[in-house]
């Protein structure tokens, strides 16, 4: 380990461009993660192209800091206008806009940026500490538990971090049937192209990643008159006391492990980590009714988890080569072009980028202060950039984006198609982010079954007995009836609710 | 009510779609070699499973409409303001762009296309409005171009010899 980190941070030494990089990444994601509808995953998509041009490295570490600054962006505009920028910041804004509205913004914000920045060094130190073990444990990982992996990867983000079980497995499977268009990775005989030579190498990820998220985003906002809120745009950030920070320490601690055992979890991410962080703060506090009228640890809770979550997906990425969260799933891209496979054999193979990422993340996160202090007042101000000129110059940054993959107008046509798919599925309240993380999954569930059914003679009951097959599998089959039970009693109360108004 | 009648019709399409596909894969090649993991296999499990969760959307949606039928409430409860032409044209327009991309090349393209955007969107501003598609447009060339040396669209006959006195 101490090897890596010395090689890691002699290549970063002898490379400053990666500090810039990482300065660039955090400007990009905390802008992304600020402006509404926009978030951090668009953010993280739309460059995955601009990587081509750089190094293995220097691209994870700019996707990785944008996924850091996105995550404490969106509490700008939770704080300020009272709309989360992005999904995890959606609790921030609970108690954040009502200090805000009390003449405390500046408090507000400094409490969030304190928070995040704590919960995210947090993340990143158990990313450190957590993936190279994790890695080697996982060279003892067989197909079976692959496939297993994989299922839970679906079946947790379904049921965890969905209003609609049904919704959500139906949007996985989505992704798992298209990743099975083109050649068979086992017969190499071609499946669901209808005679078209062009989808024989399958359906793009990346350009159907950015259709997904980025131009149905601005397709719906085109097509949506937006309620506006009441804004507050001077600002000062002033970071909270250390007695402040002492006063909630019980509430950072346990948000910051909680994010980032969520964040671990494959297929749950940050938005999950911060609702969860921000109920067992309620669930803890001596005076959970003052929740939602601006209670520090309102703000503290989610802000940490959150980011906390950030450092804990990038584990099982690094590690398993398996996406924790939608914005990781989407950085899987950024490494493909680059021809790089996430997984154990990345610890091995690429020491040096695995041992980058990790100081990467850690810089990030501190460098969140600096930028944070200093950006909040302007980043307050992009706020207020008409829409009518960032939407439409988002659809050319994705056209062009996806054109320079591979000169190819096929990925443009793919983009656009996922484009329309993924606004009518959001018209729909079909969530996107299992839809692509089955599709990131699809061809290692697939090959990791069929390769366990070959090695076990076709005996099903051979992977479900082995021990961490048969464990992950069970994990998928209890979150499964705690996301269907919870639905079930959601939407009981809401027919009794119907029928008892009426 | 009008939702959750796309829904349904939804769920019967993701239905009637995992038929289709499925019969669509019985007709795979077939390799003796991986019988019984063969290329149909994988698709077919995904596809039963889809067909069933369709099938428990459907059933879930026809008691939510027989509740809301119940309870008497026909009507949408508040619900975003959605505006068809303006998605019928921005949709369009995308399309149109996308086409010009390869026929014009991608500096008159974006020009053009970022214009229309911002008045189909209603941006009041005349002189912004006028400045922004020239000065976004050449700012994407130099970054493209020049900074990360990626391809850009050139277009077909004239205008490919207009671009490339360009990039």
């Amino acid at each position: 380990m101490i090897d890596g980190f010395l090689t890691a941070s002699q290549y970063m030494l002898s490379h400053p461009l990666t500090f810039v990089f990482i300065a660039v990444g955090m400007i990009w994601g905390i802008a992304f993660g600020a402006l509404p509808g926009l978030t951090g995953v668009v953010g993280v998509a739309l460059l995955i192209p601009f990587t081509f041009g750089f190094g293995p490295i220097e691209g994870l570490l700019l996707l990785g800091s944008v996924y850091v600054g996105s995550t404490f962006g969106g509490s700008i505009s939770a704080i300020l206008f009272n709309t989360p920028g992005s999904p995890e910041a959606a609790c921030t804004g609970l108690d954040g806009y009502p200090l805000a509205k009390r003449g405390e913004a500046g408090k507000a914000l400094g409490i969030a940026l304190a928070a995040s920045a704590i919960g995210g060094v947090f993340g990143s130190v158990v990313l450190m500490l957590a993936a190279p073990p994790l890695a080697r444990v996982a060279l003892s990982f067989g197909p079976a538990e692959y496939f297993a992996l994989a299922v839970l990867g679906i079946t947790a983000i379904a049921s965890i971090g969905a209003n609609s079980v049904f919704k959500a497995l139906l949007a996985g499977l989505m992704g798992l049937m298209i990743a099975t268009v083109g050649i068979d990775p086992l017969t190499g005989g071609s499946r669901y192209t209808f005679g078209n030579d062009m989808l024989l190498s399958g359906i793009g990820f990346i350009p159907a990643i950015i259709g997904m998220f980025a131009l149905s985003e601005v397709l719906v906002r085109f097509s949506e008159r937006l309620v506006a809120g009441e804004r507050i745009t001077k600002v000062s950030t002033t970071l909270p006391k250390v007695r402040e920070i002492a006063a909630m320490k019980g509430t950072l601690t346990r948000s910051s492990i909680l994010g980032t055992i969520i964040g671990v979890l494959p297929g749950v991410g940050a938005t999950t980590a911060a609702f969860m962080s921000y109920s067992e703060a309620v669930r803890w506090s001596r005076h959970p009714e003052k929740f939602g009228t601006g209670m520090p640890e309102g703000i503290a809770a989610p802000e940490s988890a959150n980011n906390a979550a950030v450092g804990g997906s990038m584990v099982p990425l690094l590690a398993l080569g398996i996406p924790g969260s939608a914005a990781t799933a989407v950085m899987i891209g950024g490494l493909t072009i680059h021809g790089i496979v996430p997984g154990p054999m990345l610890m091995v193979q690429n020491k040096e980028l695995v041992y980058s990422v990790f100081i990467g993340m850690l810089v990030a996160n501190l460098l969140m202060i600096f930028f944070g202090i200093k950006a909040s007042r302007y980043f307050a101000k992009i706020l207020d950039a008409p829409y009518a000129l960032v939407g439409p110059g988002i659809v050319v940054l994705c056209m062009t984006g996806v054109y320079a993959l591979r000169n190819n107008v096929m990925d443009v046509v793919v983009m656009l198609v996922f484009g329309a798919f993924g606004f009518l599925l959001r018209k729909l309240d079909y969530p996107i982010a299992p839809l692509i993380i089955g599709l990131v999954l699809g061809p290692v569930a697939e090959i990791s079954l069929r390769r366990a059914l070959m090695l076990s003679n076709f005996d099903w009951s051979a992977i479900l007995t082995r021990p961490i097959a048969g464990t992950l599998l069970a994990l998928s089959v209890v979150s499964l009836i705690y996301g269907l039970y919870g639905q079930f009693r959601r939407q009981r109360a809401a027919r009794r609710a119907m029928l008892a108004a009426a | 009510m009008k939702k959750l009648f796309a829904d349904t019709a939804f769920a019967v399409i993701l239905f009637v779609g995992s038929v289709y596909l499925w019969s669509v894969a019985d007709g795979f090649q077939r390799f003796p070699r991986y019988k019984g993991i063969d290329m149909d296999f994988w698709p077919k499990i995904l596809l039963v499973v889809v067909a069933l969760l369709a099938l428990a959307q459907i059933a879930q949606n026809v008691l939510n409409i027989r509740s809301r039928l119940a309870a008497g409430k026909v009507r949408e409860e508040g619900g975003e303001a959605f505006n068809w032409a303006k998605l019928g044209a921005s949709a369009a327009l995308v399309v149109a762009y996308f086409i010009g991309l390869q026929t014009v090349g991608f500096m008159i393209a974006t020009v053009v296309f970022l214009f229309f955007a911002t008045r189909l969107i209603g941006y009041s501003n005349r002189v912004l409005g006028l400045v922004y598609p020239f000065a976004f447009t050449a700012l994407v060339t130099l970054a493209f171009v020049k900074l990360l040396e990626l391809p850009l669209p050139r277009g077909m006959g004239p205008f490919e010899t207009l671009s490339r006195m360009f990039y």
